[in-house]
């Protein structure tokens, strides 16, 4: 007689360490997947990349476009803002959204919602100025003394009637107790 | 152009004064240089453009500017009067009143005569400012039309920004997903080997298993055949002593040849001739005893069981054992069989 109980033993061993090697194999095509996938979503991140540097270069062209459409009007725009700024340093951009402020002398853009007491007034005036007001009244109490002077001796020549309210006219460093008229103003003294 | 200004009881001022193209009003706070630009503004446009918040409702106006009862402002402009009244009548409600030269009139009639008179404009900057920034730039490119198609334009700028933002959104799902899947695969402990090999020795051990599952079923078979040999074996021995029986059988006197009255089956017939095997005979006074191999068929046997059981007795009677328990009992033993006869 021959022992089958050997044979059998030595089978079971075998399926034994078949299913060990089946879990080891489930990991080894866990880690595959994974490592597949990873693959797959480097290269459609890599086809988005290239995609955003395309869809980049277009925006840039367009807004290009419409920097060139609009510039004629935003200078336009611009100098109607000069006409009124002392600094004549007006922003208008209109290419990427509203940009509208003034420029400072290192360059940078001041919007309006950012700008100083007197810099409101004086871009308020601007601002009727540039939306076709003939009548400007400017509020120029917040204004210091050198720039109402230089604001005033550019509404001098304005075709526009102007009512300028403030508080410190300019004055003669010469005679500071006298008050300088530009041409063309009439000075009304009031609470006198 | 303004030429005059005239109030009454506007911000509690009663102003009368002409006025320049340009004109420069200084003096303290309180004085009223804002008062005298606010109502021209009021005389033109019936409102303030200049206040924090334009309030264009008569009532609130005369709360706001007025002494509550009434207010007045007039102007010349190109020479032609105008004049704007509120009054709050006896039942609470204000009154408007327009005049043109002193006489009434409509809300168009003072329109028309003031775009007649020189058109003057102060502009409402707190509406403007109030819009929105794509309402401001279609506003100011109203008075200063760009080139070209900015709808377009737009739409397509539009477009393309949103297409940035889905990319972008896009690269950072990709880029989140990858360093989860990176995460994840290193959480992961691989044993030492790879993929390959380690189906590489499951396909060798599922041969080992095929070959060990044939070698196993060769063995049962073979096994299986050997036990049917030797059962084929047993079988011819078990032929042969039921031949002999036969024979003994036939050759035996009738006396004690039983008369089988049908086959029985050689085991049985082994059993029934087992000089031990156990049976139950019926005695002459009613009851039964336990006997070995004596039966109704075997009356030889039990002759020779008898004589048997005397030379027992006698060997004992001549070993002096007449007193031993077991002389009695061949005794009572020796007359069973013989009551039985």
């Amino acid at each position: 007689m021959i022992d089958t109980e050997i044979i059998q033993q030595q089978i079971d061993g075998m399926i034994s360490r078949g299913t060990e090697l089946r879990k080891t194999e489930a990991l080894f095509l866990k880690v595959q997947g994974i490592d597949e996938t990873i693959i797959n979503t480097q290269n459609e991140r890599q086809l988005d990349e290239w995609a955003l540097e395309l869809e980049k270069e277009n925006l840039k062209k367009l807004k290009s476009k419409k920097t060139k459409a609009v510039s004629a009007a935003a200078e336009k725009i611009e100098s109607k803002m000069n006409e009124i700024l002392p600094m004549k340093n007006a922003v208008f951009q209109a290419t990427d959204g509203l940009i509208m402020g003034i420029r400072e002398e290192n360059g940078n853009i001041l919007r309006y919602n950012s700008l100083s007491g007197a810099q409101e007034h004086e871009m308020n005036a601007a601002l009727s100025n540039v939306l076709g007001a003939n009548i400007l009244v400017i509020e120029g109490a917040e204004i210091d003394h050198v720039r109402t002077a230089a604001m005033l001796e550019d509404l001098a020549g304005s075709d526009k009637q102007v009512l300028f309210n403030t508080c410190l006219p300019p004055r003669s460093d010469d005679w500071p107790n006298s008050y300088i008229v530009p041409d063309g103003f009439e000075l009304i003294v009031l609470g006198d | 152009m303004i030429t005059h200004i005239k109030t009454k009881g506007f911000k509690g001022l009663d102003l009368n004064g002409d006025l320049a193209k340009k004109t420069i009003f200084t003096g303290p706070n309180t004085a009223g240089k804002s008062a005298r630009a606010a109502a021209i503004a009021f005389a033109l446009m019936g409102f303030i453009p200049f206040a924090a918040k334009t309030n264009k409702k008569a009532s609130d106006l005369l709360d706001d500017y007025g002494n509550g009862e009434s207010m007045l402002s007039e102007v010349t402009c190109g020479g032609v009067l105008f004049e704007r009244r509120l009054w709050r009548k006896e039942n609470g409600s204000v009154s408007t009143k327009l005049r043109i030269d002193k006489k009434g009139a409509s809300k168009s009639e003072f329109a028309v005569a003031l775009d007649r008179a020189g058109d003057p404009r102060i502009i409402d900057l707190n509406e403007f400012i109030g819009m929105s920034d794509p309402k401001k730039i279609e506003t100011l490119f109203k008075l200063y039309p760009p080139k070209g198609d900015l709808k377009n334009l737009d739409s397509d700028i539009e477009k393309s920004k949103k297409r940035i933002s889905v990319l972008n959104d896009s690269i950072r799902n990709s880029t989140g997903a990858i360093n989860n899947l990176t995460k994840s695969k290193t959480d992961i402990e691989l044993p030492a080997g790879s993929l390959a090999e380690t189906q590489k020795e499951i396909n060798d051990l599922l041969a080992g298993i095929d070959k060990a599952r044939e070698a196993l079923r060769i063995a049962e078979q073979k096994n299986a055949e050997e036990q049917k040999a030797i059962a084929l074996a047993n079988k011819g021995t078990d032929d042969s002593q039921a031949g002999f029986d036969k024979a003994m059988d036939e050759n035996s006197p009738p006396a004690v040849d039983p008369a089988p009255t049908e086959p029985k089956e050689v085991t049985e017939r082994l059993a029934e001739t087992d000089p031990y095997r156990e049976t139950h005979v019926s005695m002459p006074d009613g009851h039964t005893v336990k006997s070995h191999g004596f039966n109704s068929h075997g009356s030889q046997i039990e002759s020779c069981a008898a004589e048997s059981i005397k030379k027992i007795i006698d060997t004992m009677v001549a070993a002096d054992c007449s007193m031993c328990a077991g002389l009695l009992v061949a005794k009572s033993e020796l007359k069973n069989y013989e009551g039985a006869k």
